[in-house]
């Protein structure tokens, strides 16, 4: 059996990180955009790995470091079977348990709060995993 | 990062950067909010140049329209296909009137 891994498509993979602020994340979009014109991504398919990048990050940011900036966030970007998976790594503060499990969205006049329902909108599978080396979020976006 | 053109029943508001993200979005939200002081509460909004925006400018714009009240009416003209997605994927595009241009826009607002 072939893993995902074996069926990559030919084309660089990206690994890269930022410093965990809002303009780092801008860094990331910027270096996932160049990665998807290279691989010949679909521009539909580029906006949500886009959004759902910016928006995993920003919360990275906001919520997992508390905005105080001074430490990372990883990025891999890998080309598997049938689609796109987005690996984002930190040593902030996790996801608290359950969280994504309960994804809905806000009320129409909320301010924020909208992250994660458009992460899930926009990929096809999320996986998650807290440990002692760090928090690791796995994005997959299926490409037809 | 914004150009505020003041009509006598109409506030233009025309973002000249490619990105309305949490980079932006504080300094955008204060810039926003003295545009409207004392001002009609029509505003159209022209996103022709935004090529996109993440959920906290989302929320900058929701914090505007909070802050005309019932009677103010924003519209929003230009909208590229990224930031369209993230007004579909939310179900903004419910709340804020999108139209093709800025004469449409105007032409809303004033109903």
């Amino acid at each position: 059996m072939t893993s995902p891994r074996q069926e990559r498509w030919c084309v660089a993979d990206v690994s890269c990180s930022c410093e965990a602020t809002f303009a780092g994340v801008r860094l990331l979009a910027e270096r996932l955009k160049a990665w998807c014109a290279t691989a010949g991504v679909s521009e539909p398919a580029r906006m949500d790995l886009e959004l759902a990048l910016v928006e995993a990050g920003n919360n990275i940011v906001r919520h997992g470091y508390g905005q105080k900036g001074g430490d990372d966030i990883g990025l891999e970007i890998t080309a598997v079977a049938g689609g796109v998976e987005l690996v984002l790594t930190d040593r902030g503060s996790p996801i608290p348990q359950g969280r994504l499990n309960a994804i809905g969205h806000p009320e129409f006049d909320s301010e924020s709060g909208r992250g994660l329902a458009l992460i899930t909108a926009c990929t096809d599978r999320i996986a998650y995993t807290e440990s002692r080396e760090g928090n690791r979020l796995v994005l997959f976006k299926a490409l037809c | 990062m914004l150009t505020i053109n003041r009509l006598d029943d109409i506030v233009e508001i025309d973002f000249s950067g490619p990105r309305i993200d949490s980079v932006v979005a504080p300094q955008l939200k204060v810039e926003l909010e003295q545009a409207v002081v004392d001002a009609p509460k029509r505003i159209v909004l022209d996103l022709s140049a935004v090529e996109f925006m993440d959920s906290t400018g989302l929320g900058v714009f929701v914090s505007l329209l909070k802050k005309l009240g019932a009677d103010g009416a924003i519209a929003v003209a230009g909208v590229r296909p990224a930031v369209l997605r993230l007004f579909q994927l939310t179900r903004l595009d419910t709340l804020f009137r999108i139209v093709d241009d800025v004469p449409a826009a105007r032409a809303l607002v004033r109903g």
